[in-house]
């Protein structure tokens, strides 16, 4: 019998094998890079807790020399207390460095806005962001009109 | 006319491709489903652990560690760790029995998985307390943390006011929880 020679496509098994190990190499990306939103959710939360609850005076000022700088007279306040006066003084500068003390080595990667009303006081404006957490708190402040 | 020509050699080489390619494409994804399931557990005990720590609880030491534990683990009021808090959780987990003070821990946090909480401060230093402990959990030594080598485990973060050393003056820290699973 006069057998013709067969043949092995060897491009086509190899994008056969390319497109293959493309389809399990997404497959496992997108199920390690699912991203919840949890623990931006979390990291909102705890630090308007925190800006709410925590003192001045609380603090140990020798490891914020930021806010050790400003020589803030009433320690008696709230950390969300003092960024409202400064905000009523129209200190932006030591709103973030207050903020920026307390607030830039800790949170990491982390990018957030702190609004009082509608009024952006410091960080990042929010429009244009894929993943937005927002949390609020009602305080009472202290204001001048 | 020529008779039709069949390949024996690379029907069977094809098959046996085709088998393979099933074979591994199935175990990936069977993987990937049981691998997802169980971090989901480990997420959901460290929200859980993490929700319970972060809240002031209720009983203390003598209810948790009884020998049918009861209460609530909680270490934090106003976002501030109180102190006598924390000494009752360190208390109940240096407690000896069967079941031991971390595995009643466990109960009352509950998770079945292990789990490992300690504070870093801003400068990713972890902190230690004014006794000495640096981590609070399945680990009492904090430098075998990077030797924990499961397969599976997740970290929870939560931001808290802590004055480690009890003199009336603290920081924001980080409160970080690790829960891990071998299998």
């Amino acid at each position: 019998m006069n057998m013709k020679k067969g043949f092995f496509f060897s491009m086509d098994a190899f994008f056969a094998i390319l497109l293959f190990t493309l389809v399990i190499a997404l497959i496992y990306l997108f199920s390690i890079s699912f991203n919840s939103l949890q623990q931006q959710y979390v990291f909102a939360d705890d630090l308007l807790n925190l800006v709410d609850r925590v003192k001045i005076n609380d603090l140990d000022l020798v490891k914020y020399s930021g806010i050790a700088s400003l020589n803030i007279k009433d320690k008696n306040v709230t950390i969300i207390e003092q960024v409202v006066t400064y905000y009523n003084q129209s200190n932006f500068y030591a709103i973030n460095k207050t903020l920026d003390d307390l607030t830039l080595k800790l949170r990491g990667n982390y990018k957030f806005g702190l609004y009082i009303g509608d009024v952006l006081v410091y960080g990042n404006q929010s429009s244009g962001v894929s993943n937005l957490v927002a949390r609020s708190r009602i305080s009472i402040i202290k204001r001048i009109v | 006319m020529k008779k039709a020509q069949f390949w024996y050699a690379d029907f069977l080489l094809g098959l046996l491709v085709l088998f393979i390619i099933t074979f591994i494409f199935n175990r990936t994804i069977i993987d990937l489903n049981l691998r997802e399931d169980k971090i989901q557990e480990l997420v959901n005990d460290g929200n859980a652990i993490s929700s319970s720590l972060m809240s002031p609880g209720y009983l203390g030491y003598t209810q948790w560690s009884a020998s049918n534990p009861s209460g609530r683990i909680g270490l934090v009021e106003n976002g501030k760790v109180i102190n006598g808090k924390l000494n009752n959780f360190k208390q109940l987990l240096l407690t000896a029995g069967i079941p031991s003070g971390y595995n009643k821990s466990r109960i009352l946090l509950g998770t079945k998985n292990d789990y490992l909480m300690y504070f870093e401060d801003k400068n990713a230093n972890i902190i230690t307390d004014i006794a000495g402990n640096k981590v609070y959990g399945a680990l009492s030594d904090a430098s075998k943390i990077n030797q924990i080598g499961a397969e599976n485990i997740v970290r929870f973060t939560r931001f808290v006011y802590y004055d480690n050393n009890n003199d009336g003056k603290g920081e924001l820290v980080k409160m970080n929880i690790l829960v891990w699973a071998f299998r």
